[in-house]
């Protein structure tokens, strides 16, 4: 059975470490702001949760997995606001 | 196991921090802002889970609010030219 959770715990890790690598690529290949916006809120969040849950799984439940399971929910709430303020001012601003 | 999730998560960082410097456009930086600071919450995480003390998490709570409110409060000023 731990050897069960251990193998679990590591295919959400490595999901998350490629899910970061090629959204890194595709962050240096295109230019444009707003594929550049896109990319990185998306590859960001799935590639930084997945790993935060590999993290968990691979602790078991005690006062460091709330602690992470916090940041997960203000990762959540926050990422697509700060993707929104910045197409935003991008799109409104005089001088851009 | 844990030496190529931090190389991989140590160069997005440094490309974030690249992007911050070397673009022109002040939108363009707040994206690097935006990915380099979800990759430094990520690494004191790790570290964190590595050494095993538990209040290092508290900093990065408070890292993830404050790289929030920069970036948030930058975005605001450029679009309306007051706070």
């Amino acid at each position: 059975m731990n050897y069960i959770i251990t193998i679990i715990s590591y295919g959400f890790i490595i999901g998350g470490m490629l899910f970061i690598l090629f959204g890194m690529f595709a962050v240096l290949r295109y230019k444009d702001l707003y594929i550049r916006l896109h990319i990185s809120t998306k590859s960001d969040v799935v590639g930084v949760i997945s790993i935060y849950l590999g993290l968990i799984i691979k602790n078991g439940f005690n006062i460091f997995t709330l602690k992470i399971v916090l940041i997960i929910l203000l990762l959540i709430i926050t990422n697509p606001i700060v993707a929104t303020a910045i197409g935003r001012s991008n799109l409104l601003n005089k001088d851009s | 196991m844990i030496i190529p999730l931090f190389t991989i998560l140590t160069g997005s960082a440094i490309i974030g921090l690249y992007l911050c410097i070397t673009e022109k456009k002040i939108t363009q930086k707040l994206v690097g802002l935006n990915i380099f600071s979800a990759k430094i919450i990520a690494i004191i995480i790790l570290i964190a889970n590595q050494l095993k003390i538990i209040y290092y998490l508290d900093v990065a709570i408070l890292y993830s609010i404050l790289g929030f409110l920069g970036i948030i409060i930058i975005a605001r000023y450029l679009e309306k030219d007051t706070l």
